[in-house]
């Protein structure tokens, strides 16, 4: 294991620590949320990040078709994969904010609503490149399938401007409409759980190439 | 001195992460009928297909008719004639509505569509059947309207790949008799598994074996070996 | 008309002729439509609410397109005809464009019998403000054939084609789906032109964006 992603995996663990301690006991109770506030930390951030990871696939396939290079399709396809766990999370805690604070879990509103087809979206993805056998051609073809779904990232990132949500708006364009502890607090899980994000693509990247160079070895057998 | 029409410099592509072609250099002079042999996942058709412009290489340089496939594909596609196994007819259409729709995907004139069309039906001898729907027709018939399809735009490099798999001695004939008239004014590089067939019309051959390129030359030292 | 656009037409011309010749695949389409409207009015029972029910109908028309548009690429690909638009002379875009009004055009068939049967049936009527009612039905029909279309291109090299297809056609149309059946409700439920207006802008933007993604990538559907 070389230095640099030793560091990586420390400040990763160091940082995570940080923000949990932030979330519970150093953020103070807001005023009209009270403890709820608690759940935005675990909310905000994971949907973030999962829009990063949905914005790395769309790099990662915009490379593979420009170089050819099948590490850039392997690091598409893995980021879908963390993508879908970020966004899962941003639903569950969505869920448990909107159950306590209106008592009903889902809502059918427009945001959950197009985060909910993101991940179907996306969980599509990985459906359709397990049913196509030719490597090469996985690669392509999911590539072209992970740039023409982007615009779903963009769907759910804007329904709150298009519809008049129950959603609240967080991240306003005159910076963050909260208290100072709960902006840092905000920060400090958005950092952590995108060096999370970056911990587990690494990790799922080096299994991902590991798998495929055994598939090469033992193709280049027959 | 005579061009080449094709000419292929370490040309590597591979396939996920296979080598389909390993770093292959050749050329082939303007005229002529070139054959191509090589066993199965020899690397034939993944050469075919580069050439006619619709894979991309991964290393090394190729120029058709001396356009690099990548940069000029339009303008060279419009000069490449294209037979494959399977007839690239549509079913529902009658032959000469599949001649047309090809025309004018080749930008043709009307008046220049049916002109050709004209002349090439009766080449090849599908004249009465012009306005029957392909789907009726006979394998032979098809392939002869497939043919003419490929010579819509009238080309000056035909890629040929498996053109005779199916058909019969007839169509074969008419076929093998239109290259034969154009030995000299047209580039053919034609692929085949039939060996014997190939070393009767080819003036020279070029082997593949294993993405490598095993043997050039005139035909007449061509040992019907891979 | 540029070349392309010369090639785009020519393709979908000979889409239509092929498909006037045959007819079977515009005729289940309408046959499916108007058994999805008989096993809604079974779910609701009559009891349904015209906004409601304008909405239905283009989930209807939503689930006809999952297998209406499939074989647009899908049966070119299994007769390998394909093979022949890839290497000739016009760019990737204008086969895609082509195949996405031959998408439109069978799709509008089928509106054109559908709508006013599900008016009928279902009680509603988008008589109240029709330019803006056609326009939508316009733009929508359009806007999911070109969804459709690129889903049948992705779909040509997958294994079990049938399940693939709505994996593929989903993710994408949805988000039109969404706005549609919004648009259509504020439509029969009458006032408010404004929201109707916004709502348009975002469904003529994705459907712009759409098919100008799926027209920049679908060469490499063509070539490796």
């Amino acid at each position: 294991m070389n230095i640099l992603r030793m560091v990586l995996y420390l400040v990763t663990a160091v940082i995570t620590f940080v923000y949990v301690w932030m979330t519970w006991l150093f953020a103070p109770p807001e005023a009209t949320l009270g403890e709820l506030i608690r759940i935005l930390f675990q909310h905000t951030s994971p949907a973030l990040v999962a829009y990063l990871a949905f914005g790395t696939t769309l790099v990662g396939s915009v490379l593979y078709i420009w170089k050819q290079d099948l590490k850039f399709d392997v690091i598409g396809a893995a980021s879908i994969k963390i993508g879908l766990l970020f966004t899962k999370i941003t639903l569950i805690s969505g869920m448990i904010w909107a159950n306590a604070y209106w008592g009903v879990a889902w809502n059918w509103d427009p945001r959950e609503t197009t985060t909910l087809v993101l991940w179907i979206a996306y969980a599509c993805i990985l459906g359709y490149r397990a049913s196509v056998n030719d490597r090469d051609v996985r690669a392509q073809f999911g590539s072209i399938f992970g740039i023409i779904s982007f615009p779903a990232v963009f769907l759910s990132y804007i329904s709150i401007h298009i519809w008049n949500t129950l959603h609240p708006i967080v991240i306003t364009p005159g910076g963050l409409n909260m208290g100072v502890e709960h902006g840092m607090t905000l920060m400090m899980s958005l950092i952590a759980i995108g060096l999370v994000y970056a911990v587990l693509l690494d990790l799922t990247y080096r299994i991902d190439s590991a798998s495929e160079r055994l598939m090469e070895i033992r193709m280049s057998r027959s | 001195m005579p061009l080449n029409a094709v000419e292929v410099n370490d040309l590597t592509r591979r396939y996920g992460y296979r080598t389909a072609l390993r770093k292959i250099s050749f050329s082939l002079e303007e005229g002529g009928i070139h054959g191509l042999f090589g066993a199965n996942g020899a690397g034939k058709t993944t050469l075919m297909r580069i050439l006619s412009t619709i894979l991309r290489p991964h290393k090394g340089e190729v120029r058709v008719l001396g356009l690099d496939p990548e940069e000029d594909t339009l303008e060279l596609r419009a000069r490449l004639g294209i037979v494959g196994d399977k007839p690239l007819l549509y079913a529902e259409l009658t032959g000469r509505e599949n001649l047309r729709f090809y025309g004018r995907l080749y930008g043709m004139e009307k008046e220049s569509i049916e002109k050709r069309i004209e002349d090439l039906s009766q080449r090849f001898d599908v004249f009465e059947w012009l306005d029957e729907p392909t789907k009726i027709l006979s394998t032979g018939l098809r392939k002869r309207f497939d043919v003419a399809r490929s010579l819509i735009h009238d080309p000056e490099l035909y890629l040929l790949d498996e053109p005779f798999s199916g058909l019969d001695q007839d169509s074969s004939a008419v076929f093998l008799e239109y290259l034969d008239d154009h030995r000299n004014d047209r580039t053919v590089l034609l692929t085949t598994h039939n060996l014997a067939l190939g070393a009767r019309i080819c003036d020279d051959y070029l082997t593949l074996k294993k993405g490598e390129v095993t043997g050039q030359g005139p035909i007449s030292e061509f040992e019907g070996k891979l | 008309m540029s070349s392309g656009a010369r090639a785009a037409a020519a393709i979908a011309r000979k889409d239509i002729v092929s498909q006037a010749r045959k007819r079977f695949e515009v005729f289940s389409m309408f046959l499916f439509a108007l058994i999805s409207v008989l096993a809604f009015s079974f779910a609701v029972a009559g009891q349904v609410e015209a906004d409601t029910a304008s909405a239905l109908v283009w989930v209807i028309i939503f689930l006809t397109g999952m297998f209406g548009f499939a074989p647009v690429f899908i049966s070119e690909a299994e007769t390998g005809t394909l093979r022949g638009l890839s290497v000739a002379p016009v760019p990737s875009w204008s086969v895609y464009i082509g195949k996405v009004v031959y998408g439109f055009v069978i799709m509008g068939i089928v509106e054109v019998f559908l709508i006013p049967i599900c008016m009928a049936m279902l009680n509603f009527s988008f008589t109240a403000d029709p330019t803006f009612v056609l326009f939508t039905f316009a733009i929508g029909t359009l806007d999911l054939a070109a969804v459709g279309a690129m889903a049948s291109a992705l779909t040509m090299p997958a294994e079990s084609k049938s399940t693939v297809y709505p994996l593929v056609y989903f993710p994408t149309a949805t988000s039109a789906l969404i706005l549609l059946v919004e648009i259509t409700r504020i439509l029969v439920s009458g006032p408010g032109l404004i929201p109707v207006a916004l709502l348009l802008q975002f469904l003529v933007a994705h459907l712009l964006a759409m098919t100008s993604l799926s027209g920049a990538v679908f060469h490499f559907t063509l070539t490796g």
